[in-house]
């Protein structure tokens, strides 16, 4: 069984985003850029769907610019087995991402494909959904717990109220929560050999996939800053301040 | 990506357990097992044995990264695939040397310790007292060792003995020495002002017997052990004192910010604003100078000049920073509830380990004034 892993090189977690000074985006020259933690956490569960002996091949796809590669070297570097990228300079919408992915899909035809919930940028939550749209094969989503056995797919999903377990079949796109696992260190033997593995370059064109924008960005601008909070005797006053002041209760 | 993998390592595993290492003089042998488990305790050794074979500037690299979370842990890696015996091992050991040792490096399994001082014979190697008297196939060794890092936990020591009775340089050899060979003995562990957890102890040799094949230099033959060391003084020593300056200013900064004295953040106080200014172009410069050298050491094109100068800078820089960072840390600087007074304990040894600063000064002028050096 094969298990394909979406890859997306977004702003490192540890770093302050800056809005870019004409507003029409954040700053990402020389910033430094990192795997979406989602996504970490795919690429961890189909290497243990691998080391089960569930699936036996690994691979991650990344769509975008030529830097991608170095996320995806990292990719290789935790244990997937080869890559691809989808090469362009484009802005990418989930919606042109859903359909390169789909594209991907069709040529490798896995059985099961695992992307992270949603990226850490933009938190559009849209890709893995769309996905499922357009290949048509089941999804469950915010996994927090994967088992695979005779040809099904069983989630325990994170919903609103606790805990959905579903059972689905394969072919299945599965995005991953938070808690489904704890992704491994990259070690040094690793990122030796993750040089040496294979890492093919598609184009949006050689996929047929029209990826222009649907969506168009008016303005980016910082949040406003939080005011300084203020200090209450009692629980009274904290009541009478919320009632009262805030207009909450 | 090295880079990335190993300080995440570090600073999740090492950091936290840092300050109790130091204050309970127990050395974090726990962190050589993740080192090893994650594959970072065979770097240096060659691939044939087990190890990756990485170079020079790798291998600073994550030095650099461990001292960031906790110096005597890089202290113990210097036990490890990533320290000076294994080098010289692979460098210089006959096969069966090799074989022996290597491999079991390369997995953590085997913690080598390192011999070169005594107690009358420090930068003055030549002085060295210890002596091996061959008798049969096997050398009889007496004398004792001082100074030697990792001691208390070290399998196996490589010593720098007296092979031959012609005086000077010209008579000092190394053997391989395992622990548990009679009449040999470490001592009790040394206070040093920093540095608590390395185990480090003298040794003591009585009649103590090793097989002669354990020679891995035979006497005269220091020039090849200084040619590598060369090196060595490129990744061990100044890398680690890299690492704990740059540890010092991160959280000098970090604490600067937070802290408030007459109503704004110390960050506000153009005063400071300087000396952390100063803090961070005295690290940069440290780190330019070591990066550059462990380039040309990886391009097998460093010069003893380049070595000392790299190390003389971060050294003294190293002191300078984390003396300063306890100086914008007020009496939080001094207190051992904070990391600063060890970081400023940690590296004040680099500068006598190694090389003393002085006999680097030395081997500097040597070079300017054969004209090896064009300014």
């Amino acid at each position: 069984m094969k298990a394909l892993v979406s890859i997306k090189r977004v702003v490192d977690y540890n770093v302050k985003v800056r809005v870019k000074s004409d507003g029409t985006g954040v700053e990402t020259a020389n910033v430094k850029m990192s795997m979406n933690p989602f996504d970490e956490i795919a690429v961890e569960e189909a290497l243990r769907l691998r080391e089960a002996g569930t699936v036996t091949e690994v691979v991650a796809v990344s769509c975008g610019p030529l830097a991608c590669q170095e996320t995806l070297r990292t990719a290789l570097a935790l244990g997937a087995d080869r890559a691809i990228l989808v090469q362009t300079d484009e802005e990418l919408q989930p919606l042109a991402v859903s359909k390169l992915l789909k594209a991907v899909a069709d040529k490798e035809a896995p059985q099961i494909f695992i992307v992270g919930k949603q990226a850490i940028d933009d938190d559009s939550n849209q890709t893995g959904q769309m996905l499922a749209a357009l290949t048509g094969w089941s999804q469950a989503t915010f996994a927090s717990k994967l088992k695979i056995a005779d040809g099904k797919a069983e989630v325990t999903r994170e919903v609103d109220g606790g805990l959905a377990t579903i059972r689905i079949s394969l072919p299945a796109i599965i995005t991953t929560d938070l808690r489904l696992n704890e992704p491994r260190y990259v070690t040094l033997p690793n990122i030796m050999k993750a040089k040496k593995k294979p890492l093919d370059t598609l184009t949006p064109e050689a996929l047929g996939v029209d990826v222009k924008p649907r969506l168009k960005t008016l303005k980016v601008v910082e949040p406003s800053k939080r005011k300084a909070g203020a200090k209450v005797a009692d629980a009274a006053a904290l009541v009478d301040k919320l009632r009262n002041e805030a207009k909450v209760i | 990506m090295i880079r990335d993998s190993i300080r995440k390592i570090a600073q999740e595993h090492f950091k936290p357990g840092a300050a109790a290492a130091d204050r309970e003089y127990r050395p974090p042998v726990e962190n050589i097992k993740v080192l090893a488990d994650n594959g970072f305790a065979g770097v240096a050794i060659p691939e044939e044995y087990g190890g990756l074979g990485l170079g020079v500037f790798e291998l600073m690299l994550i030095m650099e990264e461990v001292s960031r979370a906790c110096a005597n842990t890089a202290m113990l890696m210097g036990g490890t695939g990533g320290g000076p015996t294994p080098r010289v091992i692979a460098a210089v050991g006959t096969d069966a040397l090799k074989k022996k040792f290597l491999p079991k490096m390369a997995k953590g399994e085997l913690f080598a310790a390192w011999s070169m001082s005594e107690p009358n014979a420090g930068s003055d190697v030549g002085n060295v007292q210890t002596k091996a008297i061959r008798d049969g196939n096997e050398y009889v060794i007496n004398g004792s060792k001082m100074w030697c890092s990792g001691a208390q936990l070290a399998d196996v020591f490589l010593v720098l003995v007296r092979l031959d009775p012609t005086p000077g340089m010209k008579g000092v050899g190394a053997i391989m020495i395992e622990r548990g060979t009679p009449g040999f003995e470490v001592g009790k562990h040394l206070d040093l002002i920093g540095l608590h957890a390395t185990g480090m102890a003298p040794l003591y040799f009585e009649d103590c017997r090793v097989p002669a094949e354990n020679v891995i230099i035979p006497a005269g033959g220091m020039r090849k052990l200084f040619e590598i060391l060369d090196d060595d003084r490129v990744v061990g020593n100044p890398s680690i004192c890299l690492g704990v300056a740059s540890a010092a200013l991160e959280d000098a900064l970090a604490y600067t910010r937070e802290r408030k004295q007459f109503g704004r953040a110390l960050t506000e106080f153009q005063g400071l604003q300087w000396k952390l200014a100063d803090m961070a172009i005295d690290l940069e410069a440290g780190r330019t100078l070591l990066y550059a050298a462990a380039r040309k050491a990886a391009a097998g094109q460093l010069t003893p000049m380049d070595a000392s100068v790299a190390k003389v800078y971060v050294n003294e820089m190293s002191q300078r920073v984390t003396n300063s960072a306890i100086q914008v840390c007020g009496a939080y600087g001094l207190s051992n509830e904070f990391p600063f007074e060890r970081y400023y304990r940690d590296v004040r040894g680099f500068a006598i380990g190694y090389g003393t600063t002085e006999i680097h000064r030395n081997s500097i002028a040597r070079e300017m004034i054969l004209g090896n050096y064009k300014p």
